[in-house]
């Protein structure tokens, strides 16, 4: 840095206390184009916006720590390692549940790339459903610290099911963000229940609420576009075996584990390959996994449906009818209602917050719009690990 | 569409929704600096804040097109210049008429060092020296901000770094 650079540096930062607000500045853009008309000057351009607010928060609470390299045990081994070959004969069973397909909207926003596992450690559907989810996950990424091994609740149907708990693993993908949380314990509590473990983020909340209002468990939720309910298939298969017993079990297509399990996870396979958006693993163009894909797109619609527009409307010329200006901005609202649901931060470090479309209106022709025509801008308001946004 | 504040804005662009430097974010990181740079061009803080705040809110009016520029920063320097010559020139003209007396430079303690190794310089001489060394800007893109050529702005610096170093009696590197 030059000697004059660094006398200039302490001006600088006295200057800083001294700048004005970005409100500010927009009040005097009105005070410069009410001069303007008064004077009757010529048109201005008065640009049209709102907020994307993507706010550095410094935390260290979600620091990524290193991975641990330890090696998987051998039955997670087994079900990692689950060949494109066994899901292929495996199939779709018709025993099987099929992801019900979902639409995302302005308030989902926030688990949008995102996979989100809700369930409980004493629950004996989430035991079923934990290994169809390491199965399918794996072809998209890879887990680490996965050594909690549990049983399901004694008391509850299907006891004691071999399982493992996702509290503790971690989960690195380049495709999307897994976010698991496990409710509760296996540890029964004085007075019924089970002592409370780990807690929804509030966008996953959000998305439970809206997409699983009976509150069942566990919660599977694929990037707000296909949710899984409960279990995928009957718990009774894991039934009195080991978790090698599972692992093994799971690699060969003839027994009853993959039947179930494999078959979950080729439908939880067709699920995720949507949300690879660029260089999808090769699985994803498989013929299975395009038959999968079928029988989820064939799945119900929100009752809340909303456009899926993907392309934006042309501008008419300035001086075309109102009428057609008027259809052109209803076309744009449908079209960044659909992209502002559907958005999706590049950066899967950065959360969305929240996100709205806004209208904007002005009472004179403003960058070729016409007055009185609405204008629709989109707010962002996120958050990301610092120095990430 | 355009969006004005944060981080990231989104603006359709050819038909696609695409995400772009917003102007607060813009703003925040500009601003000081422009203001510095404006103050020891004119040597008047009023004139500078007047300016760069004129400035900025033409670029936040049209935001949109202004962050699909090549240089945005260098669009606002441009613009902010022309309207501090221009209130310039109108106050000379009212002094002239009004046959006031000139007050002199009211600079911050932190400025008023640098304007006493500057004031020597031509005006070109000084917009230049500021907007390569406060303003840290390529020579390319002074050249773009004040309208002449590249070897001109070339020219203009090594003028003005012999001058100071004149003035200052050593080889001070500027």
């Amino acid at each position: 840095m030059s000697q004059l650079s660094q006398l200039s540096q302490v001006l600088i930062d006295e200057i800083s206390e001294r700048r004005p607000s970005v409100d500010e500045l927009r009040s005097r853009t009105r005070r410069r184009n009410v001069r303007r008309r008064s004077f009757g000057a010529g048109s201005l351009a008065l640009a049209i916006g709102v907020a994307i607010v993507v706010a550095s928060v410094g935390t260290t609470s979600i620091a990524p720590t290193s991975p641990n390299r330890a090696h998987l045990a051998s039955y997670f081994q087994a079900a990692v390692n689950v060949s494109n070959s066994t899901l292929e004969t495996v199939g779709l069973p018709t025993s099987v549940a099929v992801p019900t397909r979902v639409t995302p909207t302005l308030s989902t926003a926030g688990t949008n790339g995102v996979v989100s596992y809700v369930g409980a450690e004493y629950c004996p559907y989430c035991a079923l459903q934990r290994w169809g989810l390491l199965v399918a996950l794996s072809k998209f990424g890879t887990f680490t610290h996965l050594n909690r091994e549990i049983f399901s609740s004694s008391s509850d149907a299907y006891p004691r099911l071999a399982s493992w708990s996702f509290v503790g693993a971690k989960y690195t993908s380049k495709y999307f963000r897994f976010e698991p949380v496990e409710l509760t314990s296996d540890k029964p509590i004085s007075g019924g229940g089970y002592a409370p473990l780990e807690k929804m983020t509030d966008p996953q909340r959000i998305a439970y609420d809206k997409f699983n209002p009976q509150g069942e468990l566990p919660f599977v939720d694929f990037g707000n576009h296909f949710v899984a309910l409960g279990a995928s298939s009957s718990p009774s298969v894991l039934e009195g075996l080991s978790p090698s017993a599972i692992g093994q079990q799971l690699n060969d297509p003839k027994s009853a584990v993959a039947l179930e399990v494999d078959g979950s996870a080729n439908y939880f396979i067709a699920s995720l390959c949507p949300m690879a958006q660029t260089d999808a693993p090769a699985i994803c163009s498989s013929r299975l996994t395009l038959q999968a894909m079928k029988d989820l797109r064939r799945g119900e619609g929100s009752p809340q449906t909303m456009s899926d527009a993907t392309t934006a409307p042309v501008e008419p010329p300035t001086n075309a009818p109102l009428s057609v200006w008027r259809k052109w901005s209803a076309e744009e609202h449908k079209f960044l209602l659909a992209a502002a649901a559907n958005y999706r931060y590049p950066n899967s470090t950065c959360t969305i917050l929240k996100i709205s479309v806004t209208p904007n209106q002005s009472h004179k022709t403003v960058l070729g719009v016409p007055a009185g025509i609405t204008r629709w801008g989109i707010s962002i308001e996120g958050k990301c690990l610092p120095g990430q946004n | 569409m355009n969006i004005v504040s944060g981080t990231l804005v989104g603006v359709v662009q050819k038909g696609d929704l695409v995400f772009v430097e917003s102007f607060e974010a813009w703003y925040d990181r500009e601003h000081d600096r422009m203001v510095a740079t404006l103050l020891l061009t004119t040597g008047s803080p009023d004139l500078a804040a007047e300016s760069v705040d004129e400035a900025c809110s033409r670029a936040l009016e049209r935001w949109s097109r202004v962050v699909s520029m090549e240089s945005p920063t260098g669009w606002v320097y441009r613009v902010a210049l022309n309207h501090a010559r221009r209130i310039a020139r109108r106050k000379t003209m009212e002094e002239r008429l009004t046959r006031k007396l000139v007050p002199g430079p009211d600079l911050p303690a932190s400025a008023s060092e640098i304007w006493e190794l500057v004031r020597g310089l031509s005006a070109r001489q000084r917009q230049v020296i500021m907007l390569r060394h406060v303003a840290d800007l390529p020579e390319a893109e002074i050249a773009g901000i004040l309208g002449i050529s590249r070897g001109t702005v070339s020219s203009t610096l090594h003028d003005a770094h012999q001058r100071l170093g004149r003035l200052l009696g050593d080889e001070t590197e500027f």
